[in-house]
């Protein structure tokens, strides 16, 4: 117990907290054995009957111009796969910034050493989501096996890559919605907007034409979450693709400041 | 309707050109009425906020300015929000707080250790199953995992039974003699000050009222006596001018005596001479009735003020 022996405490890393978040969020899942399979397997469910539900209405309606029927279930197990992806690491951050801000516990973020933003950011992991992500994983995987995917290293680079921005371009818009929180506290149906928007990432950017695609993969790119890495996967990125990666981390720059900015106005709840 | 378009807004001084020092390794109770200003001092010292003036240095450090290093030395408890996962054993809780601030292992085995003894708190059954009081030992342990030297209690004793207050003062008076940790604690309940507090602050609309000794101010309570009279005609009626009492019924009154030897007796024999009195009982004050009496502005406090510790 003495403070002089003490060596410099060093702060943690980002990825280490998610990772001691999601043992954490383990651990609690497990108290309740029963709920947590229930749930893993009825959000396993529906995600997978979704996916299928939006391939036969688009393969009905012949909705991916261009894309064979085999492309399509590969669009839709990266989708799986990307869903599964942002909802394991991310998927309970809007509803713990709603409730803490709203309860007044969001003070306790600003007296734990990691910036408050990392350690919001961290504390949002959702373990149910792990058979999404192995579901969207397995099907990716029989799907470029498949279609006879030739998998080279710059292909999985590519694909890794735009998935990486992908997942940077979530953190931007999610950071923009908690800083919003911060001043609004009350977000209702202007996270129904955030979720209209998400939406717009299941489709194939293809489905827009010109302006329409461009702004979908350089301006709000929110074609780095399914379609890009889909295209790398399948050998046909355009070359303005590249674009995507810096505009997501610029977006997300961007966002980080306009959080700092709210975080000093933080005027925490009474009492 | 109106409120949609057009919002007023009031600008409220929460804290006016206080003046504040506590003094390393010892327990300072901090206390005034709901609104009084308590919670944003403490959370402009905690680094949550930012004021809008002024300045502060906490450990060599302004709070807000340098928060991430600030926080590594400083422990906080709020007594109405909880740092424990609900649905696991408090232990789990302390692991990712060690995780948190970086403690080495075998540190905080010795520090967790030392804890749960000094609070004889259970730290392995799933918190949903712990009393209120069994809850806020472990808070407190949780704060205190990787030794801060300041400690902050927000009433940590709210909502506790006597036995669990007890436990609990108990508790933050050890780990101040032992690990010499600066406790500021804030409580409605001043039982809480008196009994583990070296010094108080009082504060109120933002300003303080006092700062002192805990037992100068436990002096005025045992040098005023509460006298409550019964009399046999209406208080009104009654030749009331040479006393300061305060009616409290159509035949009844009190007034607040100093307990000198010298003017508490001729003073009584004044009012049972002078007044109709049927019935009469003489009560020590309670602290509670001071700090009231204080908020009320019915008790002179500018000497204190002028004693009051200079920045």
């Amino acid at each position: 117990m003495s403070a002089a022996k003490q060596a410099p405490r060093r702060t943690p890393q980002f990825a280490l907290l998610l990772a001691i978040d999601l043992q954490m969020k383990l651990k609690r899942a497990l108290a309740f054995r029963l709920n947590f399979a229930a749930n893993l397997l009825i959000s396993l469910f529906y995600s997978l009957v979704f996916s299928l539900f939006q391939f036969c209405v688009y393969a009905g309606l012949r909705g991916y111009p261009g894309w064979s029927a085999g492309e399509m279930l590969l669009f839709q197990a990266v989708l799986l796969f990307w869903t599964g992806s942002v909802d394991l690491l991310f998927g309970g951050v809007r509803d713990f910034i709603d409730l803490e801000v709203t309860h007044g516990n969001f003070d306790r973020l600003f007296v734990w050493p990691p910036q408050v933003l990392v350690s919001l950011l961290s504390r949002g992991t959702n373990v149910q989501a792990t058979a999404t992500v192995l579901a969207g994983a397995i099907g990716s995987g029989m799907m470029v096996a498949r279609l006879g995917v030739h998998l080279t290293w710059s292909k999985a680079l590519a694909f890794a890559v735009f998935f990486a921005a992908g997942l940077i371009f979530y953190l931007a818009l999610l950071v923009v919605y908690s800083a919003c929180t911060l001043f609004m506290v009350k977000m209702e149906r202007l996270r129904e907007v955030f979720d209209r928007v998400l939406f717009f990432a299941s489709f194939p950017a293809d489905l827009y034409a010109g302006a329409g695609k461009a702004a979908l993969i350089v301006a709000f790119p929110l074609a780095l979450w399914v379609y890009l890495p889909v295209q790398a996967l399948l050998g046909r990125l355009e070359h303005f693709a590249v674009l995507s990666v810096g505009s997501s981390i610029s977006l997300l720059a961007l966002a980080v400041a306009f959080w700092r900015r709210q975080e000093r106005r933080y005027v925490s709840a009474g009492g | 309707m109106r409120a949609l378009f057009s919002r007023e807004f009031r600008t409220v001084t929460a804290l006016d050109g206080i003046d504040w020092r506590v003094r390393e390794g010892q327990i300072h109770g901090l206390i005034g009425r709901n609104g009084s200003g308590k919670s944003t001092l403490l959370k402009i010292l905690c680094g949550i906020l930012h004021p809008t003036a002024g300045s502060a240095r906490v450990n060599g450090v302004v709070p807000w300015a340098d928060r991430q290093r600030y926080v590594r030395d400083i422990g906080v408890v709020f007594g109405q929000k909880s740092q424990l996962t609900w649905e696991l054993p408090a232990v789990d809780s302390f692991y990712l707080h060690r995780s948190l601030y970086g403690v080495e292992r075998a540190q905080f085995e010795r520090t967790l250790q030392f804890l749960s003894d000094a609070f004889e708190a259970i730290v392995d059954r799933p918190v949903r199953s712990l009393s209120l009081g069994e809850r806020m030992k472990c808070e407190i342990i949780c704060a205190l995992l990787h030794e801060p030297k300041l400690l902050f209690l927000d009433e940590p004793t709210i909502g506790l039974d006597l036995v669990a207050k007890d436990q609990v003062r108990r508790a933050i008076r050890a780990i101040n003699d032992r690990l010499g940790t600066t406790i500021i604690l804030t409580s409605h309940d001043l039982s809480d000050v008196t009994s583990v507090c070296d010094e108080i602050s009082l504060l109120d609309r933002g300003t303080f009222l006092y700062q002192g000794q805990i037992h100068e101010l436990l002096s005025v309570v045992s040098s005023r006596k509460l006298v409550r009279l019964t009399l046999r005609e209406p208080v009104l009626s009654c030749r009331c001018d040479s006393f300061a009492l305060v009616p409290t019924g159509e035949f009844t009154a009190e007034l607040h005596l100093r307990a000198d030897p010298i003017s508490f007796q001729p003073t009584l024999q004044r009012l049972l001479s002078q007044l109709p009195v049927s019935d009469l009982s003489i009560e020590s004050l309670q602290l509670e009735q001071v700090v009231g009496a204080i908020y009320r502005g019915e008790l002179d406090t500018s000497h204190w003020r002028k004693a009051m510790p200079a920045a």
